[in-house]
């Protein structure tokens, strides 16, 4: 008996359910979202340990963004909730911090700007239908080709990052390269192996490629001497240097040191001012990353985000990859608003169908399979006398896929 | 000391055995139900459960101390983790470009390719053992721990087998604790079986007197080589487990923050009995798990201690040195479960 009344109830809830919706869908144009409580976003990102740095600035701009859309009147009439826990770069407490977050009802997971470190968390939010953002991932990882039918990255990637370095080296500074190497990290090795992919694509040739490691801590291994020497010897007119602070800086301080003026490029890896005082009054240095964090950016929307994360945190920003948290929220928006739904398949659905989309860090494209961008326009960013000046926004001609 | 007493002297009595499995059998289902976190946890927690058994087996009776099994884990946790991820994802991840063809399309079932990860576990603890069983006291503590270094490198920087220094993701999930729980409640009952046997008897005897001991006519490297073998075994099925709950294979799992908890658990509870391996885990958990919600600035039954992150790292150690010093046979005091105990 017990099972029929449940029947006779799951049957009447469906038919109401169902009547509802025909009478949503007739209704026409407008849909609304069924919100009694604000949709849940949640994040199991780093505010402390090494990957803070990248993903602490991409969360308080994405707090902003959904500030701002909750003024507004949130998304389809429903007002947004950020919830961040720390995972203090910690995998497995990061996958613990999803499963709960998960739980909740969370509808996007924002996960930590690496993939070896989120892909737990990852996972557990793909595994549960729930969309999945890394705001600042630049490898291609995030996607199904890892298993993450439902996962993304606000990031511009190596191919289109490579490309650009690439290609305004060949046409501004030279033809002839020597390639620093950083092989701590695979966002590194992949940045100059597709650096000297489309170099050579260009005409232009590789001198030599010169490899160090630097430690967890961020500093280099061992000196770079006998490196800087054979470059030295080179003399090509480029040099590409694949890296980050603190070990990246130091290699740049002993290349300068040996007396080697040429320039050199490098990626979003060694953008910011704050490692600076490693290699006093450099010139002569270029990089390419998401924006001009130097008060000198073109991009009106992104001059704003600055100025709301400077009163928010009270800081200035550290380096341009911080926009793509806002990014994220608005990105999120866009997606709710066209598929009408919070459902992850849904929004991965119109993810994939992303064309251009106006977003702070750019247009912004997927497809399905590739979920990240590698074809967005990146600041193209030079250094003179310890003076950062932006040059221009440029797009990869040809992304090193 | 006037009286002589040898930690972990044990005859097969049934509540020693009945009584673990029932508090870890109601614990893991109690707790597991409270919340998916707190389920996760207790999936993590059944793994390490394995692991601090397998070092009981052969630290606790022998009293050589092991920093290598954590290399059996990796081992289990590669061969289940590698042959049940989908295909899809070993043929395009990027850090899988190098893959070896034939590792791609290799695929088990969940439950075939665990009880390969023992025996893999248990092959290579076989023939490690074979030549490190000759050591005794820090000889042989140094020399398992360059074992852990040789295979932690050779993972890490080896892309042909794996992911190297990167995630394999995509590997199945166990659905729920039943099927941790019940694996862990398996190696619960083989250690304890390999307590009150005579081999584990003789390991013991080894360990109260490395002199006298082979005057019984015990060949004190057969003894610890086959409770390194069965207890690599284990290792190898703990990381198996481990992959299974952790959804991707990644080397740094398996390395210096898994060796260590996993002997600081068996050293809190107290390393002489199996019972002290179960209380180790369980408490080294229970309390990680309230101060990580302290850390996140959460109440527990309505007590909020506002920690700084890190705390939970520092007071575990802490306690480590605590009771190093002022307990140094664990919370058990090296003894097996017992429901008529008198206090002493």
């Amino acid at each position: 008996m017990k099972t029929s009344k449940k029947f006779v109830i799951t049957f009447t809830s469906l038919a109401v359910a169902l009547g509802g919706l025909t009478a949503c869908s007739s209704e026409g144009e407008s849909i609304a979202l069924e919100c009694a409580e604000p949709i849940l976003i949640g994040a199991a990102m780093a505010q402390t340990g090494f990957m803070s740095p990248f993903d602490a600035p991409a969360l308080a701009t994405a707090q902003i963004a959904v500030d701002k859309i909750n003024a507004a009147g949130g998304i389809l009439g429903c007002q947004l909730v950020l919830e961040a826990v720390d995972t203090e770069t910690n995998p497995d407490k990061g996958q613990q911090i999803a499963t709960d977050l998960v739980a909740k009802g969370a509808k996007m997971l924002l996960v930590t700007c690496d993939y070896d470190i989120n892909a737990k968390s990852s996972q557990v939010g793909n595994d549960a239908g729930v969309l999945v953002v890394a705001p600042c991932v630049g490898s291609t990882a995030m996607g199904p080709d890892n298993g993450l039918d439902l996962g993304y990255s606000m990031g511009s990637a190596v191919p289109g990052e490579a490309a650009i370095m690439a290609e305004y080296a060949f046409e501004n500074l030279g033809q002839t390269v020597t390639l620093f190497k950083d092989m701590s990290i695979a966002y590194t090795t992949s940045q100059c192996d597709a650096f000297e992919t489309r170099f050579k694509e260009l005409g232009g040739s590789v001198k030599s490629t010169q490899q160090f490691t630097q430690t967890q801590a961020g500093a280099l291994d061992k000196p770079v001497t006998a490196q800087v020497a054979n470059a030295k010897k080179d003399g090509a007119q480029v040099i590409a240097l694949c890296s980050y602070p603190g070990g990246g800086a130091q290699a740049l301080a002993a290349i300068r040191n040996a007396g080697v003026k040429t320039p050199v490029i490098s990626g979003f890896g060694l953008d910011g001012a704050f490692w600076l005082g490693a290699v006093p009054n450099l010139s002569n240095f270029y990089t390419v990353t998401y924006a001009s964090v130097f008060g000198d950016d073109p991009n009106p929307k992104v001059v704003d985000l600055l100025a709301a994360y400077k009163t928010k945190t009270g800081q200035d920003a550290a380096t341009g990859g911080l926009i793509t948290g806002a990014t994220t929220i608005e990105a999120f928006k866009l997606a709710v608003e066209r598929a009408g739904s919070v459902d992850g398949a849904a929004l991965a659905a119109e993810f994939n169908k992303f064309d251009n989309e106006d977003l702070t860090a750019g247009p912004t494209s997927f497809s399905d399979d590739l979920h990240v961008n590698v074809t967005r326009p990146m600041a193209v960013i030079t250094v003179e006398n310890g003076k950062h000046r932006f040059i221009e926004y440029r797009k990869a001609e040809k992304p090193v896929l | 000391m006037s009286k002589v007493r040898v930690e972990g002297l044990t005859r097969f009595k049934a509540y020693e055995i009945l009584g673990p499995l029932g508090v870890v059998f109601v614990i893991s289902i109690g707790v597991g139900l409270i919340s998916a976190s707190l389920q996760l946890a207790v999936q993590f927690a059944l793994c390490n459960l394995v692991m601090v058994l397998a070092l009981q087996a052969f630290v606790g009776n022998s009293g050589v101390l092991s920093f290598g099994h954590a290399s059996f884990a990796m081992i289990g946790a590669w061969v289940s983790g590698m042959s049940t991820a989908s295909e899809r994802v070993k043929g395009n991840a990027l850090a899988l470009e190098k893959l070896w063809e034939p590792l791609i399309t290799w695929n088990l079932n969940l439950y075939t390719s665990i009880f390969l990860a023992m025996i893999a576990g248990g092959v290579v603890a076989a023939i490690a053992g074979a030549f490190l069983m000759r050591l005794n006291g820090l000889a042989a503590g140094i020399a398992t721990f360059a074992v852990l270094g040789l295979f932690y490198n050779f993972f890490f920087n080896n892309t042909k087998i794996g992911p190297g220094s990167q995630a394999l993701p995509a590997v199945p999930k166990f659905d729920g604790v039943y099927e941790p729980l019940l694996l862990a409640m398996i190696a619960m009952i083989l250690v304890y079986g390999l307590n009150v046997s005579s081999i584990g008897r003789k390991l013991r005897a080894t360990r109260e007197d490395l002199m006298s001991a082979p005057a019984l006519g015990i060949s004190t490297q057969k003894v610890r080589w086959i409770a390194f073998t069965l207890s690599g075994t284990l290792a190898g099925l703990s990381g198996a487990m481990y992959v299974h709950v952790a959804g991707t294979w990644q080397v740094q799992d398996y390395y210096l923050v898994f060796t260590f908890l996993t002997l600081a658990m068996l050293i809190i509870g107290g390393s002489a009995s199996m019972w002290g391996a179960v209380a180790g885990t369980l408490v080294v958990t229970a309390v990680g798990q309230v101060l990580l919600l302290w850390e996140q600035g959460k109440s527990i039954l309505g007590l909020r201690i506002d920690l700084p992150n890190g705390a939970r790292s520092m007071l575990i150690a802490a306690t480590l040195v605590g009771m190093l010093l002022w307990r140094s046979s664990g919370l058990t005091q090296g003894k097996e479960f017992d429901p008529r105990r008198k206090r002493n």
